[in-house]
């Protein structure tokens, strides 16, 4: 199964699982968890946007950007899904300043402090499971980046 | 008691036929319920048995398993783990394991290892980034 399969699997199970789950007993404590792992996630993005327009950047770096940008998509469009299940709005914070891989990197690692944080008190165990899936993805995706700061 | 078999085929819905097999189990043999969620005396002891199977099947993988996750083992015995594929084995155990763990600590340590994993799996590779994080078959239906 490729990974944007999925990841898309996931998103449309949980959003079949946590609809009719908000009649019984509204899973608020999930949605607030996954609103900020979204926002670090659209903080992310933007920082991965803004590096794809710094002409500084060398085209190896921009590359991996564009690749790891492909992912980030993925992943929000996941999280989006799950908060449109659980009735919540979608974060949609402003561009943090910064760009380059050192910068994606930092950034990187406070979508993975969200994930954690939402690991530990989520009930819905599949939003659990698709989130441990993507806090997977963002290391594998900083060991590329360590790995190109390094070359 | 909860068995390997019984924490794997409950752990998610769709659990992979090829890690049931390397763990010597089929999905129709177990009958065992799940530990519960809470900070009962069964979820406790639901959160000890299968922190002994992760550690059995880290050791079996020619892992070192961390203090901070070994230190949260009390005594329950560590079953002798069969798991030999390695870091994929081991990020589909952790995601398997992460919604039956009523511990939110253990829950944010399970989480550790199974990113840490991750990057082993990426670092053996020329592309890290490749095709991150695919657990065999899919876990996640």
């Amino acid at each position: 199964m490729r990974r944007r399969t999925f990841i898309a699997a996931g998103a449309a199970s949980a959003a079949a699982l946590a609809a009719p789950r908000l009649a019984v007993a509204a899973p608020k404590g999930d949605a607030g968890l996954i609103y900020a792992v979204a926002d670090a996630e659209w903080k992310l993005l933007g920082v991965v946007d803004a590096s794809l327009g710094d002409s500084s950047l060398s085209p190896d770096h921009v590359r991996l950007i564009s690749r790891i940008r492909e992912h980030e998509v993925d992943h929000s469009a996941a999280l989006d899904t799950f908060l449109e299940a659980l009735g919540s709005e979608k974060p949609r914070p402003a561009a943090p300043p910064g760009s380059g891989l050192g910068a994606i990197a930092g950034h990187k690692r406070a979508v993975l402090a969200a994930q954690r944080a939402a690991a530990r008190e989520l009930i819905d165990a599949k939003l659990l499971q698709s989130i441990a899936t993507m806090a997977g993805c963002e290391g594998q995706h900083l060991v590329a980046i360590e790995r190109a700061l390094e070359a | 008691m909860v068995n390997r078999r019984g924490l794997l085929v409950g752990a998610a819905a769709a659990a992979p036929a090829a890690l049931l097999t390397a763990c010597g189990g089929q999905a129709t043999e177990s009958t065992t319920p799940a530990p519960v969620r809470g900070s009962s005396e069964v979820a406790k002891q639901g959160d000890q048995e299968l922190l002994a199977f992760l550690i059995g099947l880290e050791e079996a993988a020619g892992e070192t398993v961390p203090g901070v996750l070994r230190g949260r083992l009390k005594g329950a015995p560590i079953p002798p783990g069969t798991a030999a594929d390695g870091e994929p084995m081991l990020m589909v155990a952790y995601l398997d394991a992460l919604p039956k763990l009523s511990n939110a600590d253990l829950r944010g340590l399970a989480l550790d290892r199974l990113v840490e994993h991750a990057r082993h799996e990426a670092s053996e590779r020329d592309d890290a980034i490749g095709e991150a994080f695919v657990p065999p078959q899919g876990t996640v239906a």
